[in-house]
Parts: C-alpha cells; sequence; structure tokens
C-alpha cells in the first residue's frame, strides 16, 4: 500500500518534516494547471495569442509548483526553465516548419496562421523561461 | 489588432497572472495542508486528524480530499443537468406541434439543434460522467478502506478541467448574440462529418458557395465561414476526455493498490468492481475519441483530410467514434447497476443474490462491449459480414444484463422489502432498465435495425437506460447516501413526490417516443408538418404531445427535487448512526461504519450532539477507538 | 499457479462462471453458424473480420474470466485459510463486510423496520404519493 512520497519538504525553508502516510488536503496548484491547460488548448486551436501565452505561463507554473509540493523537485524554479524550452522548442518548430523566417525587413515574418501559432508559443516559452530565472535568482537571493 | 497591441496585451495580462499567483502563494502558508498533521505524527493520540483545510471559498478551490471532490463533482452535475433538462424543455414544447413556433422568433430549426447538440453531449458527459465520479469519489475510498484516492493531486486536477469543458461546449450559446460568425454547434453529439468538418454558424455548408443564385459545391473548406462555436465545443469535449481518463487512472490505482488490508479481490464490494470496470473501458475507449476530435480539428483549421472522401471518409470517423461511443454507453450504465446491486438488498433485507453472477457479468459486459460498436453502422452500408459478426457479439453481451435483472429480481422475492425512497427508485431502474434492454436487443438485430435506425424508437431505447435506469440509480444513490454526505434526512414525502413524477413522466415520454418510431417518425427533426402520408400527422401530434406532458412531469419531480436536496441539506434533521436500521438486518456496510465513526469522534470532540434522532435507529453505538478517520 | 488452479475452478466456482459461458456459448455458436451455413459468400478480408470479431472478443472474454476466477476464488481461500488459522478470536480476520455470502438468506427474518423512519410496508405505496 503505497501511498505517496513525501520524502521532505526540500523546497521548504523551514526544513524537513516527518514522512508521513497521509494524504494531503489542500493545494492551491490544480486548479490553475487545469484551467491553464485549457486556456493553453484555445489559444493554440483557435489561434488567440493572449490566450497561448497565459494559457502556457499558467500550466507551466502550476506544474512546476505542484511538483515542488509533490517533493518530486527540488527546485520548481528549475522545473519551470526546463517546462519553458519545451514549450520554446515546440514554438520553434511550428514557426519554422511552416514558413515563419526571422531577419529581413519585417524583423519577424509570420506568413501564415500556423506560424502564427507557432510565435505566441515562442513567446510564451520565452517569457516562461524568463519567469524562471528571475524567480531563482530572487530566491537565491533570500 | 497588430502584433504590438497583442504583445502588450499579453504582458500585462501575464503580469496580472504573475501577482494573482504571487497572492495566492503567499495568502497562506500552503505547507500546513500538506499531509503532515495527522495524529501518528503527534505522537499517536486519538486519530481523529485534525487536518486544517482553509476556510470558506478557498477551501472548495484548492481541496484534495476525496469527499470534497465528490461533492464538487455532483453540483457540477447537476448544474449540467439542468442546462441539459432546460435545453430539452425547449425543443419539446416546439415539438407539441407539427409547424416550427416555439422556437420561430429565435433562430427556428437552427436553434433547435443547437439545442439537441447541447443537450446530447451536457448529459453524456457532462451530467452523466460527473455524477457517477461524484459517487465514486467519495465512496470508494470509504468502502475500500483507503485514506484517500492514490492521487489526491490529480484527482483534483481532474475535476478543474471540467468547469473549462463545460464553458467551452456551451460556449457558442455565449458567443453568438456578440460575433456573428459564431453559433452554438449544430453537429448532435455524434459529430459526424462532413457535417462537423464544414458547417458555418448558420447551418449552411462551409464546402459550397452560391453563384447566380445557385449553390456550387466545392472541394475545399472556407475556413472563415466555419462556425468557431464547432470548433470550442470540440476543445471542451476533448478536456472532458482528458479529466475522464485521469480519473479513470486515479480510480485503477486506488482499488488495486489502495485496497486495506482486509479487503482482498473476494471482499471487494460490488459498486468497486463496477468503478474498476468502467475505469478500464474509459481508460480505453477514450482516447479514441480524444484522437477523432484532434482529427476533426485539424480537417477544420489545418485542411488535413482524414474524414475527407478521398482520405478515410465518413464511415472511418463512424468507426473511430463508435468504438468509443459504445463502451461510453456501458460507462454510464455499469456504475448505476453497481449502485442498484449495492442498495436494493439493503431494502430488500437480505443479501445480493447471486454475487458472484453479478461481479463476473460486470466483467464480461466490460470485455464484449468492445465488439459491438458497429451494430450504430448497420444502416451505414458496410459489409453485411461485418454486421453479421457485431450482430452476434451485440447478442452475447444481453445475456451479463439479463443476468443481473435476474439477480435483482431474485433478491427482493420473498425479501423483507422496504419501500423508501432510494428503494422506490432501485426497483423503477429495474422495470425501464428492462424495457430499454429488450428494445436495445431489437435494435441489434439486423434486419430490425434496417427499419427502426434513425427513428424516435432508438431514441425511446436509450432514453429508457439512460433516464429510467442510469438516472434513476442517481437518484437512488444521493437518497441513500444523503444523511452520509449532508448528515441529515431529507423530507421523505417529498422523495415519495419525486419518484412517482419521474417514473410516470419517464414513462409516458419514452413511451410514446418508441411508438412514434413504429409510426416512421425519424429522430432530429424540428418539425413533421412536411409529412405527407395520409393520417400519420395525427398520430404523430397526439403522441408528441404525451411525449412533452411528460417531460413537464419531468421537470416538475425534478424540481421538487432539487428544493428537497436544498431544504434538507439546510436544515434536514441530523441523523443517527445507522439511518437505514442496515445493523437490524444483518447488512452492515463500511460507509455506514464510517459515518458512524465520524458521528462518535465528532462527539468525543466535543461536537453538538445529534438532536433527538429523527429516524428509527436501530444502530448500535460503534465502539470508539477502532479507527482513526484521519482523514476528515 | 496449477495447483491453485486447481483448487480455484471447482464446481461452485464453475457455476458461477456459468454467467459468462453463456455469452461465450453463444459466441461459439454463431461462429459455427457462420463457417458452416454462412449466408454470405467467402470474402477474404470481411470474413475474415466477421470470424475475428467474434473470435476475439470469446478469446479476451475467456482470458479475462480466467484471471478474475483466479484472483477473486484466490483471494477467497487465502482469507478461509487465515480465518482457519486465526479461529480463537476468528471475529476480526474473517468479517464478512461485503455481501459476497452471495446466495443465502439471514435465517431469522428481521424485524419490520419502518423505513425511512415512517412505517408504510410494501401493500400500501399509494401511501407515498
Ligand atoms: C445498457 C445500457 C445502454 C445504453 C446506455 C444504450 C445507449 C444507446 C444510445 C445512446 C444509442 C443511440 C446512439 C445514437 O445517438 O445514435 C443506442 C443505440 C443502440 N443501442 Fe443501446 N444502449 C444500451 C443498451 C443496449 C443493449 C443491451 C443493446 C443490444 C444488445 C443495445 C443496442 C443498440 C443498438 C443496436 C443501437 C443502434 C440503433 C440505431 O441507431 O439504429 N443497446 N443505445
Ligand atoms: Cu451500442
Amino acid at each position: 500500500m503505497s501511498k505517496e512520497r513525501v520524502e521532505d519538504g526540500a523546497a521548504s525553508s523551514e526544513g524537513n518534516r516527518a514522512v508521513t502516510d497521509h494524504k494531503p488536503s489542500a493545494s492551491l496548484w490544480p486548479m490553475f494547471i487545469a484551467f491553464g491547460l485549457a486556456i493553453a488548448e484555445v489559444g493554440v486551436v483557435v489561434g488567440v495569442f493572449v490566450f497561448t501565452v497565459i494559457g502556457f505561463l499558467m500550466f507551466t507554473g502550476a506544474v512546476a509548483g505542484i511538483l515542488a509540493e509533490a517533493g518530486y523537485v527540488e527546485r520548481p524554479w528549475v522545473a519551470l526553465g526546463v517546462l519553458g524550452t519545451v514549450v520554446l522548442a515546440l514554438g520553434i518548430a511550428v514557426f519554422g516548419a511552416f514558413g515563419g523566417v526571422v531577419g529581413g525587413t519585417e524583423l519577424v515574418a509570420v506568413p501564415n496562421a500556423v506560424a502564427y501559432r507557432g510565435l505566441s508559443m515562442i513567446s510564451a516559452g520565452a517569457l516562461t523561461i524568463l519567469t524562471a530565472g528571475v524567480g531563482s535568482i530572487r530566491s537565491e537571493l533570500t | 489588432m497588430g502584433l504590438s497591441g497583442e504583445l502588450a496585451l499579453t504582458l500585462l495580462t501575464g503580469v496580472l497572472v504573475l501577482i494573482v499567483f504571487a497572492l495566492a502563494t503567499r495568502f497562506d502558508d500552503w505547507r500546513t495542508y500538506t499531509p503532515l498533521a495527522g495524529g501518528g505524527a503527534l505522537g499517536g493520540e486519538t486519530g481523529y486528524g485534525h487536518d486544517e483545510k482553509p476556510g470558506g471559498i478557498v477551501r472548495w478551490l484548492t481541496t484534495v480530499d476525496h469527499k470534497d471532490i465528490g461533492i464538487l463533482y455532483g453540483v457540477y452535475a447537476i448544474v449540467a443537468f439542468a442546462w441539459g433538462g432546460l435545453a430539452v424543455m425547449l425543443m419539446r414544447f416546439e415539438l407539441a406541434t407539427p409547424a416550427m413556433d416555439v422556437l420561430a422568433s429565435v433562430g427556428g430549426r437552427a436553434f433547435y439543434n443547437q439545442l439537441l447538440t447541447s443537450h446530447g453531449i451536457t448529459m453524456l458527459f457532462l451530467f452523466g460522467t460527473p455524477i457517477l465520479a461524484a459517487f465514486s469519489n467519495y465512496f470508494i475510498p470509504l468502502l475500500i478502506g483507503a485514506d484517500d484516492m492514490a492521487f489526491p493531486r490529480i484527482n483534483a486536477i481532474a475535476f478543474w478541467l471540467l468547469p473549462p469543458g463545460a464553458i467551452l461546449i456551451w460556449a457558442g450559446f455565449f458567443l453568438a448574440p456578440f460575433f456573428d460568425g459564431i453559433a452554438a454547434s449544430m453537429t448532435s453529439w455524434t459529430m459526424y462529418p462532413p457535417q462537423a468538418v464544414a458547417q458555418t454558424a448558420a447551418g449552411q455548408d462551409a464546402m459550397s458557395y452560391e453563384y447566380a443564385g445557385r449553390v456550387i459545391a466545392s472541394s475545399e473548406i472556407d475556413t472563415a465561414a466555419l462556425n468557431a462555436g464547432t470548433d470550442l465545443m470540440l476543445l471542451g469535449l476533448h478536456l472532458t476526455g482528458v479529466s475522464a481518463t485521469m480519473g479513470a487512472i486515479n480510480f485503477i490505482a486506488t482499488i488495486f493498490t489502495e485496497r486495506g488490508s482486509d479487503v482482498g479481490w473476494d471482499k471487494l464490494d460490488i459498486f468497486s468492481w463496477t468503478i474498476l470496470t468502467q475505469s478500464a473501458l474509459i481508460l480505453f475507449s477514450f482516447p479514441l475519441l480524444g484522437s477523432a476530435i484532434v482529427m476533426l480539428l485539424l480537417d477544420r483549421n489545418f485542411a488535413t483530410g482524414f474524414f475527407a472522401v478521398e482520405g478515410g471518409g465518413t464511415i472511418l470517423y463512424q468507426h473511430l467514434f463508435w468504438f468509443f461511443g459504445h463502451p461510453e454507453v456501458y460507462i454510464l450504465v455499469l456504475p448505476p447497476m453497481g449502485i442498484i446491486s449495492y442498495v436494493l438488498p439493503r431494502f430488500s433485507g437480505r443479501k445480493l443474490f447471486g454475487f458472484k453472477f453479478v461481479v463476473y457479468s460486470t466483467l464480461a459486459i466490460g470485455v464484449l462491449s468492445f465488439g459491438v460498436w458497429a451494430h450504430h453502422m448497420f444502416a451505414s452500408g458496410i459489409d453485411p459480414r461485418l454486421r453479421a459478426g457485431f450482430m452476434a457479439v451485440s447478442l452475447a453481451i444481453a445475456i451479463p444484463s439479463a443476468v443481473k435483472t435476474f439477480n435483482w429480481i431474485t433478491t427482493m422475492w420473498n425479501g423483507n422489502i422496504r419501500l423508501t425512497t432510494p428503494m422506490l427508485f432501485c426497483i423503477g431502474f429495474i422495470a425501464n432498465f428492462i424495457i430499454g434492454g429488450v428494445t436495445g436487443v431489437f435494435l441489434a438485430a439486423v434486419p430490425v435495425d434496417l427499419i427502426l435506425h434513425d427513428t424516435y424508437y432508438v431514441v425511446g431505447h436509450f432514453h429508457y437506460v439512460i433516464m429510467g435506469a442510469i438516472a434513476f440509480a442517481v437518484f437512488a444513490g444521493v437518497y441513500y447516501w444523503f444523511p452520509i454526505v449532508s448528515g441529515r434526512m431529507y423530507q421523505r414525502t417529498l422523495g415519495k413526490a419525486h419518484f412517482w413524477t419521474t417514473m410516470v413522466g419517464t414513462n409516458l415520454t419514452f413511451f410514446a417516443m418508441i411508438l412514434l418510431g413504429y409510426g416512421g417518425m425519424p429522430r432530429r427533426y424540428a418539425t413533421y408538418n412536411g409529412v405527407t402520408a395520409e393520417g400519420i400527422i395525427g398520430y404523430f401530434t397526439n403522441l408528441h404531445v404525451i411525449a412533452t406532458v411528460g417531460a413537464f412531469i419531468l421537470l416538475v419531480g425534478q424540481i421538487i427535487w432539487l428544493v428537497n436536496m436544498v431544504q434538507s441539506w439546510l436544515e434536514g434533521p441530523v441523523v443517527g448512526p445507522d439511518p437505514w436500521n442496515l445493523k437490524e438486518d444483518g447488512l452492515p456496510s463500511r460507509e455506514f461504519d464510517w459515518h458512524a465513526d465520524r458521528i462518535e469522534t465528532t462527539l468525543a470532540d466535543g461536537g453538538e450532539p445529534a438532536e433527538d434522532e429523527p429516524m428509527t435507529d436501530g444502530g448500535e453505538p460503534v465502539d470508539a477507538d477502532d479507527d482513526a478517520a484521519g482523514d476528515e | 499457479m496449477i495447483a491453485m488452479a486447481e483448487r480455484v475452478f471447482t464446481k461452485d466456482t464453475m457455476l458461477d462462471l456459468l454467467v459468462n459461458i453463456i455469452p461465450l456459448g453463444i459466441m461459439a455458436f454463431f461462429i459455427g453458424l457462420f463457417v458452416l451455413w454462412g449466408p454470405f459468400s467467402w470474402d477474404p478480408l470481411y470474413s475474415t473480420l466477421m470470424l475475428g470479431i467474434i473470435g476475439g472478443s470469446f478469446l479476451l472474454l475467456a482470458i479475462l474470466t480466467y484471471i478474475s476466477a483466479v484472483a477473486i476464488e484466490g483471494d477467497a481461500i487465502k482469507s478461509e485459510e487465515a480465518g482457519r488459522a486465526a479461529h480463537a478470536e476468528d471475529e476480526s480476520a474473517v468479517v464478512d463486510t461485503a455481501e459476497t455470502n452471495a446466495t443465502d438468506t439471514p435465517d431469522e427474518t428481521p424485524d419490520a423496520t419502518g423505513d425511512d423512519g415512517t412505517d408504510e410496508r410494501k401493500d400500501s405505496p399509494e401511501e407515498a404519493v
């Protein structure tokens, strides 16, 4: 009967707590994961820039949070950075595959609706990585 | 809006989200709620663990407790039930007369088709599956002696995917007043292409255009003319599919790994068996729905041709859809069968007759439901040899269902029957399920189906099962477990009124539909004044009026139910540890033991004593210290 | 495993499994029917699919029935043994919380208890309306 592992409160500054067999009773993240996923999905499929960025930001942030809370990762900001990189890579792939071009007179050329979606994912990924960077610097300072 | 404008807007909202996050994390020390405060850690005092939860609305938004999540599922499903029910009331009023009149001013046939689509999808995906998840979330851990689900946080994620899903599925209705090119989807719940791929907001075909007064067919979809309401609905459906799959994985893991040490496979209760089987069905079938939906979305937005004539065609879609669709109907019916098998014996004064018959037949239904899907496609022109194969398996699957019916009746035979409200609903279930099942077996015979396909007979068949049986079992469960969930008793008279209105309404409405089907009335039409055959219009009209009257009675019944639930939840009499006198009949059950324990511990903690007990309460006080109900 | 299987598939178990053996029989019957007196000519693709659908369902059902019977009856045998071992204070080891004792009726008929508290019996349902 293995219960969920909560090895130690590594991400918490208050130090470790005992390993227990009890289940958690509240968590902030599930709702944000679900809403983030929904918003990102709408953003990508319908092609709404704002939704894509917000959705991915919310989704990746909450996933990083829940991983840290459950003790699966030690540093949530690193997890966030990894997730952001994945989104960025996906975005670049879509953007490139559908003929998006960087440089030239327009700086960023978005030839069609699909490349546009790629661009929104690139923005989402970049913003996520930025957040992760800022976050980890701040948490190192404190 | 230019790209830079969008960027600015995005940044702004992004900052807002970050602020919300920051506030929320600061708001409370979330670690207090993570699993640390149990009795064990505090040196073994009696275990009514004081895991605090945050207060107020935040508690409900952040809970990962299986009981809270069960209640959330329940409330959500009831809201969906109301939406789907009101949609169908409008349709029924329209159908009371042959011509288009009631809905004429609000969009006519197109609006009727939108209501039809929304009703079907809402009832199956937003009411049916979630209301069963409400029961399973609340009770499975109690029934198998687990602390909680195997993955409590995933459980919460699965629930929170549903509200956005519903908003997206209904989005067409909300957005239509503001955007010309958006309307609620009109694809019906089966979403067959080419309609689902190429329908405009007016219900027209985006693959044809008008030129000089003539309609010209084109091989390309005019993407800009497509109804975005359908895209949103497909996305919402996809989310609910993800949610159901996550829930299923969680239940399988929970039932396999978290059973108490005294609950072997031979001791597993029947409701848990049906949930286990249901979860397996979800796991194997919902991914198919997900893929079909993604293909539809790609065909619509990215010019792929999965379901175009040159691609797999609409038959490919039908195979994918019904490979999911038929298991889906058993996903919906198995847990209700489990509820009936669980509740009915407790008011018959004896154990379930042939418990193992019921378990094995549940598993048989689970497997066989994957070998019958093409019985929905008998009329689509597939090869007659294929039809014969699917007919054979469809006839075989009728046996396990019949076995269960036999067992329920035998359990009641010579039993000491107590006609409580849950018991009435159990008996109603059996009666309606027999009609629904027998009409299903008729439809499974190819020659019969070729005549009755796409008539109201089919509508009558599945509503006998879905409304007459599944919803009845849900009500049986709601009444039976109401004392545990709310700590109070419902009003009996209102409960009885609810049963009789529902029973009468169901049979009026859906038996009329079976007769309509025999008469040849096709399904999915807003009007029938175009029917020319001699004398048949009168027949159709009369039966439609009867069906509408039945639906109205159903509506009244459900309002009674809602009033009863809300009123009793707030001020019903507080119940004792054994409100159903199960001990006296020698039919104890784990969840009521847990209930008694909880009352006991609350009392020991200095909670209010139960006011004078309103029920004839045969329950003995339970030994106080045998269990730490540490998860409350 | 073999030894276990032998102890599992007793006459009683087979009787319980009858509910699944009947559908298996129906499917076997149809396979026989379609092979011997098939109404349609043989087609390499569709005839195979037809028999595959029935045969596949047959196989899967047979396998699942076997596995579940071993799991259920196996656990039953185990808890029975545990119960015999702990016969002194047997109560806790073999409490039967579920309705697994299938067909037997409680020997003393319980009192007519009022249901949701009222006293109606099955002969007066009209009171309920
Ligand atoms: C047990 C619960 C059942 C449920 C919830 C259920 C539900 C449904 C639903 C929703 C449909 C209509 C699909 C549509 O929109 O076209 C349907 C059609 C059908 N059902 Fe059932 N059904 C059940 C049992 C059965 C059984 C036991 C059989 C036969 C063995 C059966 C045979 C059929 C057939 C052949 C059709 C297709 C009719 C047609 O479209 O021509 N059903 N059922
Ligand atoms: Cu079916």
